[in-house]
C-alpha cells in the first residue's frame, strides 16, 4: 500500500470548522515526548496563545521535569499553553461539562487518534500538522 | 396444590472460553464493532456517543454487552470502575477478544467479563434478547427472544 502526500492532503482537507471558532488546540494522545516538547517550545518561542483560546499539552511527570530543566517548559508556558502531566486529554473526567462551559466546539490536534475518538464527547475535530496547530493556537485562524 | 413452575428451556447456549464475575441475566446489546469506554462512550449517560459507532445511540446501562473486541489501553480499564460508580455500567462484557487491562478493570469494578466463544453469538443473539452469563459454567445462554422493536436505539 502506498500513501502519498496527495492522500494525506486529502485527509487534512476533509476537516472543516463548521463555522465555529478555533479556540481549542490539543497535543495529547499519546503524551508528548521530550523531543516533541522541544519542537513545541521552538514553535511557540516568543509567541502567545490567541486571546480566548486554549492550548493544552499533556505529557508524563518525567518528561515535564526534564522539559523544565532544559528550559522548554518555560518557553511553552510563557506562550500561555497549559501543560498537564500524567493524563491524556480524552480521559479528563469532566470533559463534556468543560466543553460546554468553555464554549468549545472545535478541537484542533496533530493526533489522528485524538481526532478520531474525541467525537464521543461531541467535539468537531480538525487534524492538522504540528506547526499548523501552533499557528492556529496563536492566531485563532485555520491556515488552510 | 400449587402448579409446578417450569423454567423455560434455554434457546441456545454458547460456551465462552474464559470468564469471571457473578452470574447475570439481562438484555443483550450486540455490537459488530469493538468497544472502548474511553473512545466510544459518554461516561456520564452511558450512551455510545462516538459518531459512526455500530451502536451509536444505544445505552450500555444494565445491558449484556456483546462485542468482538476491546479497544483502548490501560485508561480504558480504569473507566470500568468509574462507570460502575456512576451507575451506568453494563451487567457484563462479553468479548470475542479482550486483554488483561480490560480484565483487571472489570474485576476491580465488579462487572462480569468473558472472552472467546464456541459459536458466533451474532448468528444467534440479537440486541434486546434476554441472555444469561454464567462465568462458573462458562456459558452465554439465550433465554428469551425480544420483539424486533427492542433492537432500536433507546437513549
Amino acid at each position: 500500500m502506498t500513501v502519498t502526500n496527495r492522500d494525506l492532503e486529502r485527509v487534512y482537507a476533509g476537516y472543516d470548522t463548521q463555522g465555529n471558532p478555533l479556540n481549542l488546540v490539543v497535543f495529547s494522545g499519546p503524551q508528548q515526548s521530550l523531543f516533541e516538547m522541544k519542537t513545541l517550545a521552538d514553535l511557540l518561542a516568543g509567541r502567545k496563545v490567541y486571546k480566548g483560546s486554549h492550548l493544552f499539552i499533556t505529557t508524563s511527570n518525567g518528561v515535564k521535569s526534564a522539559a523544565r530543566e532544559l528550559g522548554y517548559l518555560k518557553t511553552i508556558e510563557d506562550a500561555g499553553a497549559i501543560v498537564l502531566e500524567g493524563v491524556c486529554f480524552y480521559i479528563l473526567q469532566n470533559l463534556p461539562q468543560m466543553r460546554v462551559r468553555e464554549g468549545w466546539s472545535n478541537l484542533v490536534t496533530n493526533s489522528a487518534k485524538l481526532a478520531n475518538i474525541i467525537g464521543a464527547h461531541k467535539f468537531n475535530t480538525l487534524l492538522r500538522r504540528t506547526a499548523e496547530c501552533v499557528d492556529i493556537a496563536c492566531t485563532g485562524k485555520d491556515v488552510r | 396444590m400449587k402448579a409446578a413452575v417450569r423454567k423455560a428451556a434455554p434457546l441456545k447456549t454458547i460456551r465462552v472460553k474464559r470468564a469471571f464475575g457473578a452470574v447475570v441475566e439481562g438484555e443483550a446489546l450486540v455490537s459488530t464493532e469493538g468497544f472502548s469506554p474511553r473512545y466510544d462512550l459518554d461516561r456520564w449517560s452511558g450512551l455510545i456517543s462516538r459518531p459512526g459507532h455500530a451502536l451509536e445511540g444505544h445505552n450500555i446501562k444494565d445491558k449484556i454487552l456483546i462485542t468482538p473486541s476491546a479497544k483502548g489501553g490501560i485508561a480504558a480499564g480504569w473507566a470500568f470502575y468509574d462507570i460502575q460508580h456512576k451507575g451506568i455500567a453494563p451487567k457484563a462484557f462479553v468479548f470475542g477478544v479482550t486483554n488483561p487491562v480490560m480484565v483487571q478493570g472489570a474485576v476491580f469494578a465488579g462487572i462480569t467479563i468473558t472472552e472467546g466463544w464456541s459459536a458466533n453469538p451474532y448468528d444467534h443473539i440479537r440486541t434486546g434478547d434476554i441472555v444469561r452469563v454464567d462465568p462458573q459454567k462458562k456459558t452465554l445462554t439465550l433465554i428469551r427472544r425480544s420483539s424486533p422493536a427492542a433492537s432500536a436505539p433507546r437513549r
